[in-house]
């Protein structure tokens, strides 16, 4: 299928075209910080940021609700309290598209004898992603060197690409990305010479990526020896906070929290952090991971080497830079890969 | 490869941190020194990082660490949080004003031995940016590839090969814009002293929450706070939240719910704030972490204000007397009320 072309201009048209059907989200800059907001006439689009929380937040909220119910002695009540919603959120980064996926792989999976994270798969079938791609890479971001692209498809709906003054729409051929399609005077594919601009905007962006790292991170190539110089470096200066994990569009590790009050209760997750000391604090007192080193170096094996030898080989970290550029003391994972890695790094 | 594009960024940082200079060249200098004649352990500082703004604490034990020591507008941690608790071998701490500070809070709390295990080297601060704020400019801190700071006025580079000049004087922290002391009264000040007299006076007219009954203004709490993800980086940044049991991690009894509930979020703070009311030195180093821009500091300063009036005390400005909530009695409200 040809993409779709419109000029900028017509962007809230097309919206609100998506918005009769779907509840539209996008990226709006409030104080300062970009997060995703309800689409309406007040607010602003602001394309082209990397927003700040990502779009984790709508398959695994920090907060969620899971169930309620209502118990007295002869019986119980329970609601499930499942998602239902239709929702687009346009102008994620491509990158959380493939972050959405990598997660749907470690809470969906489809292995008979796995369980699956019900609300998880409840959001994401809810959840339409339109993503824009990144002609500009930010100086964070290293997501070829991960396995992506920053005109990537996966895990998307659909992708714009920002041509200066019209924007480029192509839907990626998921079921309901036919629903995608602008319509009426909105309606107009991409000519041969929309499509050759957009070629280029995307060789410029990962020529950028490229020349930044030749490196693409893989597990083999991950020393996991647990006693090296840099855990303890490293460890010496985290704050052992919860910014890495929380802004990470792929961590995805939660606490589950129960409520129960005069007959009522209800049960709801939110987000947990392996930084965190709670994270492994057994109920007898032991703790597998009792100082700042063990915390630090879980993060990093699992992302770089424990996830990938459970899901094909792939690195649980897209290279959205959230991590990179909003850590208080600078922990860079692509520091640490460099100097994890077994052929160049300095092997601790 | 990759440790190739690393030098790449260490390099870019490296000449943004050349502007201080001589403050830079007296750090390393006295850190080299301490260490070759076996004073201390290691030199507790800050060092450049991968990003323009990045400057990373360090605590250098080899001569080649003090050689990378830096010093700049962009050193936002407060070191007093990575001090070592006593009974360590001695270390040097590179200290601006907010930082001795805290570590005068720290040894009169007991929590560490100033006078005999840590060699103070103070730095006359004229105050750290706000790098959220330059963020913003560039329109995003994914855009920044460079900022270098001349005189009065910051350069900064963007993505898309453009420049933006920015007046250094509106870029300073709102926190160091009400410091009370940004000179150290350590022995050793490495740089030449700014004068700082008028700064004594409490700032408190600035503060958000003017009403002592925080929940009238229910309101204004939610909005300065809805946005926090409970990722307590705050708290993990403060120099005073050193409790080996915090009260965000206990689970025998579980105080906290670490939900972003209105509920969860207000738990967390007027809790922290609480344990942090009187001993706060308004560094801003919460803020400087927190993901979410968010004025960590108002709820605390209103305490504060509180406990100066009632006892005098100020934060690692006043030495002569315990903490007040160390010793607190009900009779200070008397003394109040009187
Ligand atoms: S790596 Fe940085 S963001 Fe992550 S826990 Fe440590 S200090 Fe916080
Ligand atoms: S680890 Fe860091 S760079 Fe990788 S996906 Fe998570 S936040 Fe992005
Ligand atoms: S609460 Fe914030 S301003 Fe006060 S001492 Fe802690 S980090 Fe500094
Ligand atoms: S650092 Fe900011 S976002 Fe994190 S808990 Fe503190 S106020 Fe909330």
């Amino acid at each position: 299928m040809r993409p779709y072309i419109f000029n900028k201009s017509n962007l809230s048209a097309y919206l609100k075209q998506l918005d009769t059907v779907f509840e539209v989200w996008i990226p709006v800059t409030e104080n300062g910080i970009t997060t995703f907001n309800l689409f309406n006439k007040q607010n602003d689009i602001d394309l082209g940021k990397i927003p700040r929380t990502s779009v984790k937040s709508f398959f695994l909220p920090q907060h969620e609700l899971l169930m309620e119910y209502s118990a007295s002695p002869d019986s119980i009540q329970l609601d499930e309290c499942l998602p239902s919603k239709k929702r687009i959120i346009f102008g994620v980064k491509p990158c959380e598209g493939r972050a959405v996926k990598l997660n749907s792989q470690l809470l969906v999976p489809e292995t008979k004898y796995q369980k699956q994270d019900l609300y998880f798969k409840a959001n994401q079938q809810n959840t339409i992603l339109i993503a824009y791609g990144c002609n500009q890479p930010g100086v964070g971001c290293f997501c070829r060197s991960t396995g992506g692209d920053p005109f990537g498809k996966t895990g998307l709906d659909a992708i714009v690409t920002d041509l200066g003054d019209r924007l480029l729409l192509e839907t990626t051929g998921t079921e309901i990305s036919n629903q995608l399609i602008p319509k009426n005077d909105l309606n107009e594919e991409a000519t041969e010479s929309d499509l050759t601009a957009a070629e280029q905007i995307k060789k410029n962006a990962c020529k950028v990526l490229d020349e930044r790292s030749e490196i693409k991170v893989s597990k083999e190539n991950i020393h996991t020896v647990f006693d090296l110089e840099i855990w303890k470096e490293t460890a010496m200066r985290c704050l052992n906070c919860g910014i890495c994990t929380y802004l990470c569009p792929t961590c995805s590790c939660f606490d589950m929290m129960d409520y129960f009050e005069d007959g009522k209760g209800s049960q709801s997750r939110c987000w947990d952090s392996c930084m965190f000391s709670l994270f492994t604090q057994h109920s007898l007192g032991h703790n597998p991971r009792p100082s700042k080193k063990e915390r630090v170096r879980q993060r990093f094996l699992h992302k770089l080497r424990y996830y990938p030898e459970h899901h094909n080989g792939e690195i649980s970290c897209v290279g959205c830079g959230r991590c990179v550029l909003h850590c208080p003391v600078n922990i860079d994972i692509r520091e640490i890969a460099d100097r994890l890695s077994l052929n160049g790094g300095e092997r601790g | 490869m990759w440790q190739k594009s690393c030098d790449v960024w260490f390099v870019t940082t490296l000449l943004a941190a050349d502007n201080m200079k001589e403050i830079t060249q007296a750090i390393r200098e006295k850190a080299k020194l301490l260490l070759e004649e076996n004073k201390v352990k290691g030199v507790l500082g800050f060092t450049p990082g991968t990003l323009p703004m990045a400057r990373r604490p360090i605590l250098a034990t080899t001569l080649e660490q003090a050689e990378r020591l830096c010093w700049d507008e962009f050193c936002l941690m407060n070191l007093a949080n990575f001090i070592p608790p006593r009974g360590q071998e001695r270390i040097a701490v590179v200290a601006k004003g907010c930082d001795w500070r805290n570590l005068i809070v720290h040894d009169l709390e007991g929590r560490i031995d100033l006078e005999n295990e840590i060699e103070v080297l103070g730095i006359s601060c004229k105050g750290m940016l706000d790098t959220e704020k330059i963020n913003q400019s560039a329109n995003g801190a994914e855009r920044v590839v460079g900022v270098i700071c001349n005189g009065d006025e910051v350069q900064i580079k963007l993505v898309d090969g453009k420049e933006l000049i920015l007046e250094k004087d509106r870029l300073i922290r709102q926190a160091c814009r009400e410091c009370r002391q940004p000179t150290p009264d350590s022995s050793i000040i490495l740089n030449n002293s700014i004068n700082d007299s008028d700064k004594q006076k409490s700032i408190v007219s600035e503060h958000a929450f003017d009403s002592s009954d925080f929940l009238k203004n229910i309101d204004l709490l939610q909005s300065t706070f809805k946005e926090c993800l409970m990722c307590f980086a705050c708290r993990d940044a403060c120099p005073l939240c050193y409790c080996d049991s915090c009260f965000v991690d206990t689970e025998k009894s579980h105080w906290l719910s670490h939900s972003s509930t209105l509920e969860g979020l207000l738990d967390f703070h007027f809790l922290r704030a609480h344990h942090i009311a009187g001993r706060c030195t308004s560094c801003g180093t919460c803020e400087s972490a927190c993901p979410m821009n968010i004025p960590v500091r108002e709820l605390v300063k209103k305490l504060n204000h509180d406990v100066e009036e009632t006892t005098g005390y100020i934060p690692g400005i006043t030495k002569d007397m315990k903490p007040p909530k160390s010793i607190f009695k009900p009779s200070y409200h008397e003394h109040k009320n009187r």
